[in-house]
Order: C-alpha cells, then sequence, then structure tokens
C-alpha cells in the first residue's frame, strides 16, 4: 500500500448540489474532509459597478435581480438605503405593503430552501411539496406585484401601487391552504428518521464561531443568539408589530432547520398584522411620495433588512450628483458561507449538502 | 452592556485622545472614526476587547481619485450600533493591516477588496483574488481601470 492517501477532489460546479454555480477544492482522505477551499465568483456581474453608472431608480429593477430567490427584499434594500440619501420619509401605506409583501418573500424563500435542501440530502419527493406551498404564495406576490419572480414594486418614497381590494380574501384563502399543505409535509420530513439521523448533530456551529464569522439571520439565531434586525435595528414598521424570534442553541443542521421553520409561521402573523394596519388607513391616503428632492444630498449611508438569509444592506457614497458614486452591497450568503469550510472540516463527504443547505445559499447575492 | 453612539466616541477619545481624527455619529445608528492606518489593529482591538463589538459587517473600499479610502463596519448584537473604522491610504501603494486577527468573518471581505480595489492587507492569511479568475489584471473598481476583452483563443481551423 502506498504512504499517501490524500487526495484533491473538485467538487462543483457541475456538481448537481452545488446549485451549478460554485465549487470547493476539497482534499480528502478516503470519506474524511481535511481541507477545503470555497471558489466563488462564477456568477460575479460587478453589481457594484453596475449601480454607479446608472441613476437611481434606474438602480432598482437592476437590485430586483440580485437574488433569484428573494428578488423584493433586494429592490427594497436598495430602496431604503436611497431613501436615507435622499433623508425622505415613506408614507404609512407605503410601510405596511412593504411589510406585507415583504413577509411574503420571506415565506417563500423558506420554501424554496426547503425543497433545494431536502432535494440535496437525498428526500427527493420533499422537491415538490413545499415548490407547491410556494405557489399558493407566488400567486399572492403576483396579485399584489404584477410579477412572479422579478417584482419591481419598490419606488423610491413608496411603493408601485395599492394593494387590491380584496386582499384580505385572497389572503386569508391562501393561507389556509398554505397551512394545510406546510403540516402535511412536515410530518412527511420530520418523521423520516433518515432526515434527522443526516441533520441533527451535523455541521455544529458553536456561539463563539457564529459571531467571530459575522453570521446573521437564521443561522446566527440556530446558534443561540437572538439578534434579527427587525428588532434590533427595526426599520419600516417593525417596531410597531408583535413578533417572536424563534431561536435554537443547538447549532446543527436540524436547528437551523427549526428555526427557518418557525420563521415562517412569524411571517404569516406579521403579514396579518402588517394588512391590519394597512386596512385601518384612508383608501385615498398616498403610497408614493409625490414629490422628491431633485438632487440627493452628499454623503454615505449604510441601511440594513433583514432578508431571510440575513442581513443584507446598502452601502451608498454620493457626491451630489444622481448616480451613486460607490455602493457596497452588504450581502447575508457572503459571511454565512465563510463557515462552511471549518464546519466541514474533519467530517464526512456526505455531509457537504447537508451543511450548505441548511446555510442556504443564493449565489446571486453571494457573487453579486 | 451596551454603550450609546456619544459615550463610544468619549470612550474612545479618552483612550487614543489625538490619535483618532475624526469622530462622528449620523442618524442611522453609526460612529464614524476616522484613524490614522497604522494605528488600525490596536483600535479595532480596543472596540473588539473594551467596547465589546463581536461581529464583523463588512469591509470595502472606495476610491476617492487623490487617494484610496478603507472601511469597515463592526457591529454588535447588543444594539444597533455599528461603528465604521475609517482609513486614508496611498492610491499608489495602499497598504493596510488585516483585522482577520481579530475578527475572522472580514477573510472574504478583505479578499474581496483586495481583488476589486487592489488594496493589499498586511498578515491576512490568504490574500488571492476572490471574484475575479486569478489570472486576471487590474483592478476593476478602481477610478482609472480600463476593460480589456479578455483574449479568448481562437478555434483551430
Amino acid at each position: 500500500m502506498s504512504e499517501k492517501t490524500e487526495m484533491n477532489l473538485f467538487m462543483g460546479p457541475q456538481h448537481p448540489s452545488m446549485h451549478g454555480l460554485w465549487a470547493i477544492r476539497l482534499t480528502i482522505d478516503g470519506e474524511t474532509i481535511i481541507d477545503g477551499d470555497a471558489q466563488i465568483g462564477y456568477l460575479h456581474r460587478g453589481y457594484e459597478k453596475l449601480l454607479t453608472n446608472r441613476s437611481y431608480e434606474q438602480g432598482i429593477p437592476i437590485c430586483d435581480r440580485l437574488c433569484y430567490v428573494e428578488s423584493h427584499s433586494w429592490s427594497t434594500s436598495y430602496t431604503h438605503s436611497i431613501e436615507g440619501i435622499y433623508n425622505i420619509q415613506i408614507p404609512d401605506k407605503a410601510k405596511w405593503a412593504r411589510i406585507l409583501t415583504l413577509e411574503l418573500q420571506r415565506i417563500a424563500s423558506h420554501c424554496l430552501w426547503l425543497a433545494a435542501m431536502s432535494v440535496d440530502i437525498g428526500a427527493l419527493t420533499m422537491l415538490i411539496y413545499p415548490m407547491n406551498a410556494r405557489e399558493i404564495i407566488i400567486n399572492m406576490l403576483e396579485a399584489i406585484t404584477g410579477a412572479r419572480m422579478t417584482y419591481n414594486y419598490a419606488r423610491i418614497g413608496g411603493v408601485a401601487a395599492d394593494l387590491p381590494f380584496d386582499t384580505v380574501k385572497k389572503l386569508e384563502r391562501s393561507f389556509n391552504e398554505f397551512q394545510r399543505l406546510h403540516f402535511e409535509f412536515l410530518d412527511l420530513l420530520e418523521e423520516a428518521q433518515i432526515f434527522r439521523i443526516r441533520t441533527q448533530g451535523i455541521g455544529v456551529l458553536t456561539k463563539e464561531q457564529a459571531l467571530n464569522y459575522g453570521t446573521t439571520g437564521p443561522v446566527l439565531r440556530a446558534s443561540g443568539v437572538e439578534f434579527d434586525v427587525r428588532k434590533n435595528d427595526p426599520y419600516f414598521g417593525y417596531d410597531e408589530l408583535k413578533f417572536n424570534i424563534p431561536t435554537r442553541t443547538e447549532g446543527d443542521c436540524y436547528a437551523r432547520y427549526r428555526v427557518r421553520i418557525e420563521e415562517i409561521q412569524e411571517a404569516m402573523k406579521l403579514c396579518w398584522q402588517a394588512l391590519d394596519k394597512y386596512n385601518e388607513l384612508n383608501a385615498s391616503d398616498p403610497f408614493k411620495l409625490d414629490k422628491l428632492p431633485r438632487r440627493p444630498n452628499e454623503g454615505e449611508v449604510y441601511r440594513r433588512i433583514e432578508t431571510s438569509r440575513g442581513e443584507g444592506g446598502f452601502f451608498i457614497q454620493s457626491d451630489g450628483s444622481t448616480q451613486p458614486y460607490r455602493v457596497r452591497i452588504k450581502s447575508p450568503v457572503f459571511n454565512n458561507l465563510q463557515v462552511l469550510i471549518p464546519l466541514i472540516k474533519g467530517g464526512k463527504l456526505a455531509d457537504i449538502p447537508a451543511v450548505m443547505g441548511s446555510i442556504d445559499l443564493c449565489v446571486g447575492d453571494l457573487d453579486r | 452592556m451596551s454603550y450609546n453612539a456619544e459615550q463610544i466616541i468619549n470612550s474612545l477619545k479618552s483612550e487614543f485622545n489625538e490619535k483618532i481624527l475624526e469622530a462622528t455619529s449620523d442618524d442611522f445608528y453609526r460612529v464614524i472614526i476616522k484613524v490614522p492606518s497604522e494605528l488600525i489593529l490596536e483600535i479595532a482591538g480596543y472596540i473588539q476587547h473594551e467596547l465589546g463589538f463581536s461581529t464583523p459587517n463588512m469591509c470595502s473600499g472606495t476610491d476617492k481619485k487623490e487617494f484610496m479610502e478603507v472601511f469597515w463596519h463592526i457591529g454588535t448584537v447588543d444594539s444597533p450600533i455599528l461603528i465604521v473604522l475609517k482609513s486614508e491610504l496611498n492610491r499608489d501603494n495602499p497598504v493596510v493591516e488585516s483585522l482577520t486577527p481579530l475578527w475572522k468573518g472580514f477573510d472574504w471581505h478583505e479578499r474581496e477588496t483586495y481583488d476589486l480595489l487592489g488594496i493589499n492587507f498586511n498578515n491576512h492569511p490568504d490574500l488571492r483574488r476572490l471574484l475575479m479568475p486569478d489570472n486576471w489584471e487590474g483592478h476593476p473598481l478602481r477610478e482609472d481601470y480600463v476593460y480589456k476583452k479578455p483574449k479568448y483563443r481562437k478555434p483551430e481551423d
């Protein structure tokens, strides 16, 4: 037998569970992972440069294409930062409409994540069920915004349109249907022992590690830190709404899974509260500011929102012209994915899809 | 234990007095601290150990034509405040100390800043290009960057 048993394995970008867009260069010894090097940048489109070559308004539909799973969060985040640069307050109606759509987007994104993660770890049937449930939410978003994938609903100083008159009825019907499907597929997944074996105790992220790597969102909350931008740095009207932040202390893949599942329920509560607040306002109230200042202020702004993957935000430096001077996108996945290599080191090859799936990566906003 | 913006500025000013060039806070809970580039590691260490700012948020830079600006956002889970450490670097040879020994989360951020702006980070464990291909020439977010079409190999006929 030869002395050297280490070998190199290039996992991705063609590997089916790598979502097609990034790769890990692994050093393995049999089934054990010794080291890894994540290689990203396959989807680098130069967003930061793109946005500085366009006026502020022209950047919003582009930001819709930043992440293909939750486009609305990103365009809203961009407008939120631009409103900081213009120093304007949005009308109440726009706030509640934004919260409603953002939370619907969160549910849709978590459903897609569940479908992708289950397939990654071999539960192939589970591709269909969450996608089915997501369809209901996407239909709801279509009724509000008019589009199914890139909504282009955010505007500087408000939203593009009023909510449809029958939103309450539609939302009730959608959520009833969604709840039924939701519990059906959760039974299917959580009762399966294989799913628990493959996720419980796998990829444990300690609290110190999670903080030191700057992770946010469900990854951080599954490690026992109660941090949510919606609570800690409230934007729009989140400080007036009642909701819990689901946290777990285990820090393994199963904890991250549970946190997201509980977040779906919280998001549904938030949708109803936002819609109630919206309906308290008069029909004639504005949903968008009529006039914007002619030119933005000079200076810089960083404002963040809680996207479904964690803290996302835009840092904008303005020189007073109609185009931003410098834009830096804070991507939640960019920080979260850094923990992947430390988590899989010393583990088995088959754990990679489980850990990777539980981090919930979207390469669109990872590479920007 | 959480501080407000004023306490942070006072604490830093009393510790480092005139070494801090400028300290301001804005309406979005950011405390912006401009420091000379040699003192980055020392002041960042104070922010981490004494003020308890535990999470790296982001790091990047801007090409300001006369100089290169580099900034780190450092957050905490107790309060909405972000401390922004800023430093001005020589544009021809931008070198600054890396903060990865304190916060591992800055690893990829600093690699990206090196990749896109050409800022070198001392003592970074693994300073390679991150988003652009390894053999790429130039740093695309610099103001004087001129895009050259990559040379594709022609199919042999």
